[in-house]
């Protein structure tokens, strides 16, 4: 007893002494730890925030708890956990866990205490995911109706198990955009565009929204790449997206654009960089590239498939392919004449009345799809004329010719280049040259006859007379657009154009002849053997020597096979002012060697003639 | 005779009384969902950009993130699909399948084992519902949207 209340007037105090420390040293440990977690990637990346500036790119206050959270991800994370730990009433759609249910799941699994749990209705209503099954990253082709949309277009959908009869349709889908006044001048538009003039963010839609635009109006191909992620890494990204809905960002077109905002949410969820030495541009099929490298060490582990989707316009030309020639042939006398009603098909057997009427419908779709305003209204009382002559028929729709599928823009070369050409000029001296290319999407290096071709800042620089380097061609932008017909059917046939604007010199052996110029061609492309398209221009050429305007023709002859590509393009031009007309003949061979390398074989006769080998090396 | 007279009346009236309240239920959906602000003005140059169905601070029907409360339920959801896609809808309905049919009829509440007799039902109102030409967007919308209502009803008796 005696022993017993020494013992206690001894230990009680250093009871209470151990315990003081106890709590100085978790205090300590648990201020360390906090200091640790808010240097984690992850929590940095939830927070979008910039290491260079030092601060968060997502700009709207509402998405920072902390006042200074923006600028301090540490103030931050703590303003996080207390608000996390506040106990809820039932439902409280406020309380942090429902505003920012990721930063909740991860701290879950980062802290060693448990944060109070909190019902999140609406949450829930946003998304089943019990029903969520995997997450796809889509890839719209680029859209030569603008040239300022040829970069293509991404966004993410959340595929659910009840989709397979809709193809999706039905699934959320987000997507990353500016918000642009309405009549904006254009002018205007691309100088806030192009320097972070536009408040910006995430939103969500149905998917049929995005079909609705890109497939339809705007006949754009999609690629889906479906994504495999773990349980943990498809929460996390469906939430962090659900926290970011109607958050604000500053806008860049050419770089902290939709794919950026992408890519960020893959390295947050993955782990991988997909943003370092992000300098001037970020366009979506870097993005879709650099998933293809990831997975390239064990195909699948990163994307279980790549799915092509046509256009509205490829749809309704396979669908024309399809049909036996004879009817075709009578489609095209249809078509040509506009007429829909009374029936041309009356007298047709059943089977080909219904498959004449189910390709009339989706010609009138697609037609009417690019139209607005009055300009439906006739071809809304056609198709009405169809639809009543198709209600007559049973239900039920002749299966979907086989799908050509085309292979991704991102599974192709890279977007950058530098190149190596090594010749000589018809006077016996050697030809050198040594070049960049900012952005192409090669013309010869595609894998069918879609004739398309975008090159942005290509810089070439060539050996002068005296054997210095000067800049022998620089091109600002580059566009071809010379696509053969899709199919026999005789009513949709697209313009083939070009358009070029750029310096170059006139004649290697001038050092001082370089002119600025614009050049556009306009004219028709047809498809003359397999693989084998031919297309006549007219062409207008303005240069700055002289000031003078050309006017002319262009021929081009476009082969395309298994990665073989060649190009034959002869024009002339008639120079009114001196009325002196000038032949130029360039003739291209392109062959892809192995990875991004490529060789490519170029003739050209203007001032002089050269031959060289180009070896070139995407990037 | 009188109190059939009576009869066909009461029913005539209400006829007409459902299909006032169901007319304004669209133009209300319409109206409070923001329909028509989704479909984006075609400017070329800014759809470039925006890539055109951004729109920050607009109200979008599509999730409860945007819309506002009552814009949540499956009748305005079905509704915004006739508005948007009208055209692709009334295709499947013509040719009696499709996913766009699929979408609506699922949206509408019907399990897949209806969706041939609620199809069948509606495809046979749709086509007398043809004969009326020369009509907007939203009237086209809004016949069938009263016309899938009506033929949907089974969908959730079932």
């Amino acid at each position: 007893m005696e022993y017993g209340r020494i013992g206690a007037r001894f230990f009680r105090p250093c009871f209470v002494l151990l315990m003081l420390c106890m709590g100085l040293w978790s205090q300590q440990a648990s201020a360390m730890d906090l200091a640790r977690l808010a240097r984690e990637p992850v929590w940095l990346g939830l927070l979008h925030f910039d290491t260079e500036s030092q601060r968060g790119e997502v700009t709207d206050p509402r998405f920072y708890l902390a006042p200074n959270g923006r600028q301090n991800p540490l103030a931050e994370l703590q303003a996080t956990i207390t608000a996390l730990s506040l106990p809820a009433q039932s439902d409280d759609e406020t309380h942090a866990r429902c505003r920012f249910p990721a930063r909740a799941m991860w701290l879950d699994r980062e802290l060693s205490r448990p944060l109070p749990a909190v019902s999140c209705p609406r949450l829930e209503a946003w998304v089943n995911l019990a029903e969520l099954q995997s997450i796809s990253l889509m890839l719209v082709s680029g859209y030569f109706g603008n040239p300022a949309s040829s970069f293509g277009h991404s966004l993410l959908r959340m595929n659910t198990r009840s989709a397979s009869s809709t193809r999706g349709l039905l699934d959320i889908s987000v997507n990353f955009g500016a918000a642009v006044p309405e009549n904006e001048p254009t002018v205007v538009y691309v100088l806030r565009g192009l320097f972070g003039g536009y408040v910006s963010g995430f939103s969500d839609r149905y998917y049929y929204t995005h079909d609705q635009v890109y497939t339809r109006t705007e006949s754009r191909d999609v690629w889906e790449y479906e994504l495999v992620l773990s349980p943990w890494q498809q929460q996390m990204l469906v939430l962090h997206l659900r926290e970011l809905l109607g958050m604000e960002f500053q806008y860049y077109f050419l770089s902290k654009n939709c794919s950026y905002r992408q890519a960020e949410l893959l390295a947050l969820v993955l782990g991988e960089d997909f943003v370092t030495d992000v300098s001037l541009w970020y366009a979506p099929v870097e993005l879709f590239q650099r998933l293809h490298d990831l997975d390239r060490s064990a195909p699948g582990h990163l994307v279980k498939a790549v799915r092509y989707w046509p256009s509205a316009q490829r749809s309704l030309h396979e669908r024309f392919d399809a049909l036996p020639p004879d009817m075709q042939s009578r489609l095209n006398q249809q078509l040509r004449a506009e007429r829909f009603d009374p029936n041309p098909w009356a007298e047709a057997s059943a089977e080909q009345q219904v498959l004449a009427l189910d390709f009339l419908l989706e010609y009138v779709d697609y037609r009417m799809a690019a139209l607005e305003g009055e300009a439906l209204e006739p071809w809304q009382q056609r198709k009405n004329a169809v639809l009543r002559q198709r209600l007559a028929w049973p239900p039920g729709t002749a299966a979907d010719p086989p799908r050509q599928a085309r292979p991704s823009p991102a599974a192709g070369m890279r977007t950058s280049r530098i190149y190596a050409d090594f010749g000589r000029s018809d006077r016996g001296e050697g030809v050198a040259a040594i070049g960049y290319t900012a952005f192409h999407q090669d013309l010869l290096a595609q894998s069918d006859l879609s004739g398309s071709g975008l090159v942005l800042g290509d810089v070439q620089l060539g050996g002068g007379r005296n054997g210095s380097w000067a800049l022998h061609q620089f091109d600002v932008l580059k566009l071809d657009k010379l696509a053969p017909p899709l199919s026999a059917l005789a009513v949709d046939l697209e313009p083939a154009w070009r358009l070029r604007f750029g310096a170059q010199r006139e004649s290697r052996r001038c050092d001082e002849c370089l002119e600025w110029f614009a050049e556009g061609g306009w004219g028709r492309s047809w498809e003359v053997l397999p693989n084998l398209a031919f297309s006549g221009l007219l062409l207008g050429r303005l240069g700055s020597r002289g000031l003078a305007p050309q006017l002319g023709a262009e021929l081009n002859l476009l082969y395309l096979r298994r990665g073989l590509g060649a190009l034959l393009r002869v024009s002339r031009l008639q120079d009114f002012k001196f009325a002196r007309p000038s032949t130029r003949v360039a003739a291209s061979l392109a062959y892809p060697l192995s990875g991004q390398w490529a060789m490519r074989l170029e003739f050209e006769q203007q001032a002089d003639a050269s031959l060289s080998l180009r070896l070139q090396r995407s990037f | 005779m009188r109190n059939s007279l009576k009869l066909v009346c009461m029913v005539f009236l209400g006829a007409s009384m459902t299909s006032v309240a169901q007319a304004r239920e669209f133009a209300d959906i319409y109206t409070e969902c923001g329909l028509g602000a989704l479909i984006a003005p075609r400017n070329e140059a800014v759809a470039a950009v925006t890539n055109v169905t951004w729109d920050l601070g607009t109200t979008a029907i599509s999730s409860d993130v945007s819309s506002p409360e009552n814009c949540k339920g499956g009748q305005a959801k079905t509704a915004a699909l006739i508005f948007q896609a009208y055209p692709s809808v009334e295709t499947d309905l013509a040719q009696g399948q499709g996913e766009h049919l699929s979408a609506l009829l699922n949206l509408a509440g019907c399990e897949e084992a209806l969706h041939a007799t609620v199809s069948g039902a509606l495809r046979t109102d749709f086509g007398q519902r043809l004969q009326v030409s020369g009509i907007t967007r939203y009237d086209q919308a809004q016949s069938l949207y009263l016309l899938v209502e009506r033929n949907t009803e089974v969908c959730a008796d079932a």
